[in-house]
């Protein structure tokens, strides 16, 4: 039978879901672009912030297309993202974004995600219409998990995935830290903050920040060769959440200079002056990039340390691409003053590589590349 | 009666400047002659056609470039005051606003219309009671025109126009009013073509 479908206009959607109290979970927010070439779009989100907290990461779709996510709360229930790019690139179709929701241990009944104020636009910036369907948390029952494995995130690219030692994470959960954020002093990083610890198989990581709903810490460099290993969140020595994580031989991403994984890199100029449209880098000129999760260091680092004069350099291959070239690299190894897993590469720009705000920078570790969306400029 | 401007200049046509002011005097005198009128209209009128500042130059530092893309987004996001105005008059700034400066930044064009505007200037006229002037558009030659200062009477020696669509070719006229309303008769008629976009 044939039948033409109606109403194929873009679509934002997000699911109706059960959970428990307390728990912690990741919601996809998706899209569809139906018949249209979707270049950008916006929308509010209308939430029961007094109920729970949430977190955004780009997903595959934005992220793929090269679009940056940015939002703002423009009162407390209601949460206004734009998800644009430095491109002409259409919006694909999946995961838009990755919405990490914190469930209060009080919270019960069913609560709306309201799609409000939705927009969007063409490649060529004309007007798409675009329809929406809400989701909703129904929370029930007993407590649920503090934190999930897509919780656990790349510090640098917020993408969640495999963990690879040496790695700096974010755990994005559900009372999961110390109710007062504490974080490590610069020159020495500690096992516990605030009565609250992260251990992979057993062994503590060195932890730089811990908040209610938010840990930061190192995979320690023990991990390396194993395909899994067990993660254990503690507090005030008691078991809190904990679960099985991939463990692959690197993880690679640049660190940005907004901290969102997306859009320009943390990346210094040859003359130290942070990269910018306002300050492109020239071409042939060397550049400072700041990566973690390039795996396994020679020779291998105490874990925690704050790299000084010893310097170490990755075990496995690493290259650097701007523009799609491959860049000279004239060092990549531990970044002196950063703690062990931060990663410092200088690269030469290419001679060749066409000038803009927003050249794409990539990194590959080993066969593992850096998730797409991170930018420089060059002139 | 009408004299000409001491220091005058016409811009436009090919003419010398003697030329073209004694054919102009001569199309004048002839025209109030024939409206039995006893004011000299505008002596000459001529275009100058100018781009404004690209709307998707959000900071006015003439390039469109990162900076604005972060500057739209923060307006989009209610962060900074919205003052793109590619949607028209609205206090909210929209994806559309950020991706058309996104758009901008690359080379493409910046979506929006009126970038293009057209000057007019002219020679005082040197008649008595002199209120003031008028300025009339058409779009094809000859006319009919349509009076473009609708609020009043205009008493400077310049207008600019600015509602106009890229790729159009337009007709001016002015005419010049007395204190008692009199009007004058059409000046020459200049032409200003918009270029595209």
């Amino acid at each position: 039978m044939l039948f033409t479908p109606l109403g194929w206009a873009a679509q934002l959607s997000l699911p109706v879901q059960v959970t428990g109290p307390g728990s912690s979970l990741v919601l996809p927010l998706s899209f569809s672009p139906g018949g249209d070439q979707v270049g950008g779009l916006q929308f509010d989100l209308q939430y029961d912030s007094s109920s729970m907290n949430l977190l955004a990461t780009a997903g595959d779709a934005a992220r793929n297309s090269g679009k940056s996510v940015y939002y703002k709360d423009l009162s407390p229930n209601v949460r206004r993202f734009v998800v644009v790019g430095f491109n002409q690139s259409p919006v694909s179709a999946g995961s838009l974004l990755s919405l990490i929701v914190n469930v209060n241990a009080n919270a019960s009944g069913t609560y709306a995600l309201a799609f409000l104020n939705v927009a969007s636009t063409s490649t060529s910036g004309s007007t798409v219409a675009m329809i929406a369907a809400d989701g909703a948390l129904i929370v029930q029952g007993t407590t649920g998990s503090r934190i999930q494995p897509a919780g656990v995130l790349n510090a640098a690219s917020l993408a969640s995935g495999a963990i690879a030692p040496g790695e700096i994470v974010t755990l994005i959960g559900s009372a999961i830290g110390p109710p007062i954020a504490t974080q490590s002093g610069s020159s020495v990083t500690s096992a516990m903050l605030g009565g609250t610890s992260v251990l992979f198989d057993g062994n503590p990581a060195p932890l730089l920040y811990a908040a209610p709903n938010q840990i930061n810490a190192v995979v320690p460099y023990g991990i390396s060769g194993q395909n899994a290993m067990q993660m254990s969140i503690t507090s005030g020595g008691q078991l809190i959440a904990g679960f099985s994580l991939p463990v692959v031989a690197s993880a690679p991403a640049f660190f940005t200079r907004d901290g969102s994984g997306l859009g320009p890199g943390a990346i210094l100029n040859q003359d130290s002056t942070v990269n910018s449209s306002s300050n492109p880098a020239s071409r042939g000129s060397v550049v400072v990039l700041y990566a973690t999760g390039v795996g396994a260091m020679v020779p291998t680092p105490t874990d925690g340390q704050v790299t000084g004069n010893i310097l170490t350099y990755p075990k496995l291959p690493v290259s650097v691409t701007i523009e799609g070239i491959d860049a000279e690299i004239l060092y990549a190894g531990a970044a002196p003053g950063l703690v062990a897993g931060v990663v410092q590469i200088n690269v030469r720009v290419p001679q060749t590589a066409a000038p803009g705000d927003s050249v794409p920078v990539s990194i590959t570790a080993g066969t593992a590349l850096s998730p797409a969306g991170v930018v420089m400029a060059v002139q | 009666m009408a004299g000409v401007p001491s220091g005058a200049r016409t811009v436009f046509g090919s003419k010398s400047f003697k030329e073209g002011m004694v054919s102009l005097v001569a199309q004048m005198n002839r025209r109030i002659k024939a409206r039995s009128l006893v004011l000299a209209g505008v002596l000459w009128i001529s275009p100058v056609l100018w781009a404004q500042t690209s709307p998707c130059d959000l900071n006015k530092d003439g390039v469109v470039n990162a900076t604005d893309v972060t500057l739209a987004v923060n307006m989009a996001l209610g962060m900074a005051t919205c003052t793109a105005t590619l949607e028209g008059a609205s206090s909210t700034c929209t994806v559309i606003t950020v991706q058309r400066v996104v758009n901008a930044s690359q080379g493409q064009t910046c979506l929006t219309y009126n970038t293009h505007g057209v000057t007019l200037n002219w020679g005082a006229s040197t008649s008595q009671n002199v209120a003031g002037y008028n300025i009339y558009r058409g779009t094809t030659t000859g006319g009919p025109y349509t009076k473009l200062n609708t609020t009043g009477l205009i008493t400077v020696l310049t207008y600019s126009d600015s509602a106009v669509s890229a790729g159009l070719t337009y007709f001016y006229v002015a005419t010049t009013v007395d204190v008692s309303g009199n009007e004058s008769a059409y000046s020459t008629q200049t032409t200003a073509t918009i270029p595209t976009p």
